[in-house]
């Protein structure tokens, strides 16, 4: 069992890590680190970028199989990479990116959302460069694209703060905190938790974790059922994230909609605390 | 980019005692059973004609053999032997067995310790037996982790390792330190289980020895080298092969 990851240490330098993990006959999980060394080929196209693990590889005498499983990020270069052994998505990539997506892509239909994370992060840039934060309880909190949920850290450290804020911006800056809508984004902040979660929980590095994937995928389609109380720009979120059919008229046919989804639901995940999404199990079960 | 589940969630999902029925969603659950099964089938046809009983996961990884003193023979020498010997090997599980096992897993209720720890590993090490072709598949799927963020944390930890002060650590020590802060503490908790007749003292330099005193070479040899002896006995571990001398 593979992973499998680069990125950007140093500037112009790309790095690439490689570890290994096995399951003893006493079902103790072991994760070794093999190498974490610059990439230096001429190139990032997938024979190189196979070409570089197989040296790592060859270096402690492994070679890939065709029944060998690797874990990488879900670019193109790394599932053509290793297109001839089995590969296994990174979930969290795939969580970071849906959630980059919605909150960043023009073409998410999700402009009241993004608008709201727009102003916040231009808020939140302008306010880390200002000495006058010192006057704030915490720290504000930036937008990271790096760090898995950088939106949700960015908007709940904002929601927190939300109060504080006015008395460390400039009259310019005030008109953009006018806008902001306080409603929705404690909505967004409550809705996106349940993602933050979910990744953690998917992060874990000490216990097997393939095995929450799809009850916490189905958990996350389900938070996203539309509610009576939601917001419209939380409802579209919703749509954009689960992929809903159909687009939001009213309110009203939204509750129709959420009515009927109802009645279909048979079981779900239920989870027993929201602090600790890993006590997981399936309701009726 | 769409987040599909793949054959191997589904097998591990299965594998839970919790969330082996995929909460009464009998498609997904079907599904799961029949990817579980030809898991089964498949180790009970390779396990009959490997020479030994292993079943370690990295047995998928072919070894170089680039030892000549390796103590395991070459495939290539005997061939006409190996038939002959494989003739004398247990008959494949017959499927009946297979699904005989499967029905008992899937029918098979306990209470499931509901901590926040979700120790599946334990569990199975207690149920191996029971189940123990199912157990086997387990010990290789549960292995592959659901994200790479062991290797993102790793990247954290090397900017964490360039810092302001050591902005001139090569690319080379760099790797090396950070194998050692990764590895160390594990192997050598390895190596405190392992008899003092399988391990190998270099009595030259078994005193502590001080960073200082490491010559840049050798510790590239030291680093790099790992030992291609692996056991086969019934500890079937990996980390038996990978060399003491690193420490």
């Amino acid at each position: 069992m593979l992973f499998l990851d680069a990125l950007i240490v140093l500037p112009g330098v790309h790095y690439g890590g490689v570890s290994i993990s096995t399951i003893d006959h006493r079902f103790r999980s072991h994760v070794f680190l093999l190498a974490c060394r610059p990439y230096d080929l001429e190139n990032q196209t997938a024979p190189n970028v196979r070409k570089f693990v197989d040296l790592i590889l060859l270096e402690f005498g492994l070679k890939l199989h065709p029944r060998s499983y690797v874990v990488s990020d879900n670019e193109n270069k790394m599932k053509a990479a290793f297109g001839d052994v089995v590969r296994v998505g990174c979930a969290d990539h795939y969580l970071n990116k849906l959630l980059q997506h919605a909150f960043t892509t023009a073409s998410s239909d999700t402009q009241e959302v993004q608008g709201l994370f727009d102003i916040i992060r231009g808020l939140a840039s302008h306010i880390r460069k200002s000495h006058r934060q010192s006057g704030l309880t915490r720290k504000v909190q930036g937008y990271s694209e790096t760090r898995f949920n950088g939106a949700f850290h960015m908007l709940a450290n904002f929601s927190e703060l939300y109060h504080e804020i006015p008395q460390v911006l400039n009259p310019a800056h005030l008109v953009d905190y006018a806008k902001i809508d306080d409603n929705l984004l404690k909505q967004v902040c409550e809705f996106v938790q349940v993602f933050d979660e979910v990744i953690e929980a998917l992060s874990d590095d000490k216990r097997p974790t393939l095995h929450r994937v799809i009850p916490l995928r189905q958990l996350l389609i389900d938070r996203c059922t539309l509610d009576a109380n939601d917001s419209y720009g939380l409802a579209k979120l919703k749509c954009f994230l689960s992929k809903q059919p159909g687009s939001l008229e009213t309110n009203a046919n939204s509750l129709v909609r959420v009515g009927r989804k109802i009645e279909k639901v048979a079981l779900r995940p239920i989870v027993s605390s929201r602090k600790n999404i890993t006590e997981l199990r399936w309701k009726g079960c | 980019m769409k987040w599909i589940a793949q054959n191997e969630h589904f097998i591990a999902t299965c594998l839970h005692p919790n969330l082996k029925q995929f909460g009464g969603n009998k498609k997904n659950r079907d599904k799961a059973v029949k990817l579980l099964k030809a898991e089964v089938v498949r180790r009970a046809n390779v396990g009959s004609s490997k020479a030994s009983s292993t079943s370690d996961c990295l047995t998928e990884l072919a070894f170089i053999d680039r030892s000549s003193s390796s103590s395991t023979s070459s495939p290539i020498d005997t061939p006409a032997k190996k038939n002959i010997i494989n003739e004398c090997y247990d008959k494949p599980k017959s499927a009946s067995i297979v699904n005989d096992e499967i029905s008992l897993w899937m029918n098979f209720t306990v209470s499931f310790q509901q901590s926040s720890e979700d120790d599946i590993l334990a569990f199975w090490a207690t149920h191996c037996a029971q189940f123990p072709t199912i157990a086997a598949v387990a010990r290789e799927i549960l292995a592959i982790p659901a994200s790479n963020t062991n290797v993102e944390r790793l990247f954290s930890a090397a900017k964490n390792t360039v810092s302001d002060r050591r902005t001139r650590l090569g690319a080379s020590k760099l790797d090396k330190l950070l194998f050692i802060q990764k590895n160390l503490a594990k192997l050598k908790a390895l190596f405190d289980e392992q008899p003092l007749s399988s391990v190998r003292y270099d009595e030259e330099n078994s005193s502590k020895r001080k960073l200082d005193d490491v010559d840049s070479s050798q510790s590239d040899e030291k680093v790099m080298r790992i030992d291609q002896q692996i056991v086969t006995d019934e500890n079937e571990n990996l980390i038996l092969g990978i060399d003491h001398s690193l420490f």
